[in-house]
């Protein structure tokens, strides 16, 4: 059972990275990113593009993957969101699902259909920990999340940057009229959450096979782990990721995959049911 | 002796959003240090005036100058670098912040100017020197007004439009706020005020502009007022007769 909850906090810290990206933009915009899901797999497949040039372990890739997909979260935010941010929500929704297949489609061309998975974040192997074995992997993927969520949240509390970043997310109109830079702010949000999303990818990609059209799956993953944690809350995001990822775990490995997604949705319906707020219960303007 | 050159200068400015200006042909001026208030009914486009002053909505016609130079083609942060601070109606304040990340938020200075400019309004407005570290949904109304103008102080500001302070306060707290701002304008800041009535900007204007349906009917010295007198201008002669038992407007209504 310890090995299953280890196991299901690795899945649910890239998990978190994707709900963290999410939510980000969800505060930065009012706008849904339908594209986040496949900047998860866009950064996983960067991580397998780039494994057999540059033989090194994938820990070492996580800056360059992080660094290649803000550039694409810019473009993302320059082509699909900017254009639209004046219109109705709704276009922004279906631009960024446009994005989305845009990005599904070309690592389809680039890579085929076929799973594949990255290189190791570490060396393989496992630890013991207190009479509990664990994989160095599974270490090395909570590792490099904790760090990536604290990195975030120095960020946006600890520096004059991240206050204009919460600023803009809580009311864009008068951080304007604060002069703060409020489109930088914005660019600088998606660009984040793409970093953060296709960190996520090349820590699921090491850790589970990818393939092109995995973006729906962890992108409705994101969505109900925001649901879950309370919409637009940062720490609620990163906990429902977590609580999902442990539930699919444990679930999965004593009734199978098909029930325990089944019962995730239906456990999601319940807590819309009790708590429309979500668990933790944060009302959208008191978030941080 | 010659009198010094406005700070702020508008003339014929029209302002509104899709559905046509709500203001039109505004023209009117604040000296250094000067203080107008800008008085009229609900819906008489005060709010959409100081909007159109900072930059939030769209200038239809006319030209903004201030010190000297045009801003009416500049953008909000632009405006907000040459010395326009800017207090919305309803207050605004960010709610998960709290109070010292809000004010310094709100600074554009480095690190040191930061520091001094929060040291500023924290010696202005003791109150929130001693909330610094809660989150502004957490704040009274009064507290959270004077957030507010903080936050519109932070970019050490020659010009501060301010929107209706006196918003839903009870009087005593009205008072306080209109007590700091007192003291803003003390140290030389000069400001536009928008009130729906004469009582509360009345110890610190000098001047009062009255608007009726997005027009300028009355721009005059503010002594030269009284409540009766701004409820003619403000309503028109009818309107005013049919408001005179209930007063011009409720202090606790929407401006």
């Amino acid at each position: 059972m310890a090995q299953l909850l280890v196991n299901g906090l690795a899945l649910g810290a890239a998990y978190a990275l994707v709900a963290l990206g999410f939510v980000l933009i969800v505060n930065a915009t009012g706008a849904v990113n339908f594209a986040q899901g496949d900047l998860v797999v866009a950064g996983g497949f960067l991580a397998v593009a780039a494994a057999p040039l540059v033989p090194v372990p994938a820990l070492v890739l996580v800056p360059a993957v992080a660094a290649l997909m803000a550039v694409i979260g810019l473009v993302l935010s320059l082509v699909a969101y900017l254009p639209l941010s004046r219109r109705p929500p709704v276009a922004v929704f279906i631009s960024t699902i446009a994005a989305g297949l845009i990005l599904e489609n070309g690592v389809l061309v680039l890579f085929g259909p076929a799973p594949r998975s990255a290189p190791p974040l570490i060396g393989g192997g496992v630890v013991e920990l207190g009479g509990l074995v664990v994989a160095r992997q599974s270490l090395a993927i909570i590792g490099v999340a904790v760090a990536l969520i604290a990195g975030q949240q120095l960020l946006f509390h600890r520096t004059q940057l991240g206050r204009w970043l919460r600023a803009t997310a809580q009311d864009a109109e008068i951080a304007r009229a604060c002069g703060i830079p409020v489109v930088s702010m914005v660019l600088l949000t998606f660009a984040l959450a793409a970093a953060y999303a296709g960190t996520a990818g090349l820590l699921l990609a090491n850790q589970f096979f990818i393939t092109p059209s995995d973006g729906g799956d962890l992108m409705l993953r994101a969505y109900i782990a925001v649901t879950i944690g309370g919409w637009g809350s940062v720490g609620g995001a990163v906990a429902g990721a977590v609580l999902i990822a442990v539930f699919e775990t444990v679930v999965a490995a004593r009734l199978g995959h098909p029930v325990a997604t089944g019962l995730l949705y239906g456990v999601v319906l319940v807590i819309l049911a009790v708590r429309p707020r979500g668990l933790f219960g944060e009302a959208a303007g008191r978030r941080a | 002796m010659r009198a010094l050159p406005p700070l702020l200068e508008v003339t014929g400015l029209a302002a509104g959003y899709g559905g046509g200006p709500v203001i039109a042909g505004v023209g009117f001026a604040v000296p250094p240090g000067g203080v107008v208030a800008l008085l009229g009914a609900n819906g008489a486009g005060r709010s959409t005036l100081l909007r159109a002053l900072v930059g939030l909505t769209p200038v239809a016609a006319g030209e903004i100058c201030f010190a000297g130079a045009p801003i009416t083609r500049l953008g909000v942060a632009a405006r907000v670098r040459r010395g326009i601070g800017y207090a919305p109606e309803g207050r605004r304040v960010f709610p998960g912040m709290n109070v010292r990340d809000t004010l310094l938020a709100a600074s554009r200075a480095p690190r040191a100017g930061r520091r001094a400019a929060l040291d500023r309004v924290f010696d202005l407005f003791p109150q929130l020197a001693a909330s610094a570290g809660r989150r502004a949904w957490q704040l009274s109304g009064g507290q959270q007004q004077m957030l507010a103008l903080g936050r519109a102080l932070m970019g050490e500001p020659r010009l501060v439009l301010l929107d209706s302070p006196s918003l839903g306060l009870a009087p005593p707290v009205v008072a306080d706020v209109f007590g700091a701002i007192a003291a803003i304008v003390a140290d030389g800041v000069a400001a536009v005020i928008a009130e729906d009535r004469l009582a509360p900007v009345d110890r610190v204007a000098d001047r009062a502009l009255v608007l009726r349906a997005g027009r300028v009917v009355a721009d005059t010295a503010l002594a030269a007022l009284s409540e009766d007198r701004l409820a003619d201008l403000a309503l028109g002669a009818a309107g005013a007769s049919a408001a005179a038992s209930t007063r011009l407007a409720s202090p606790f209504e929407p401006g």
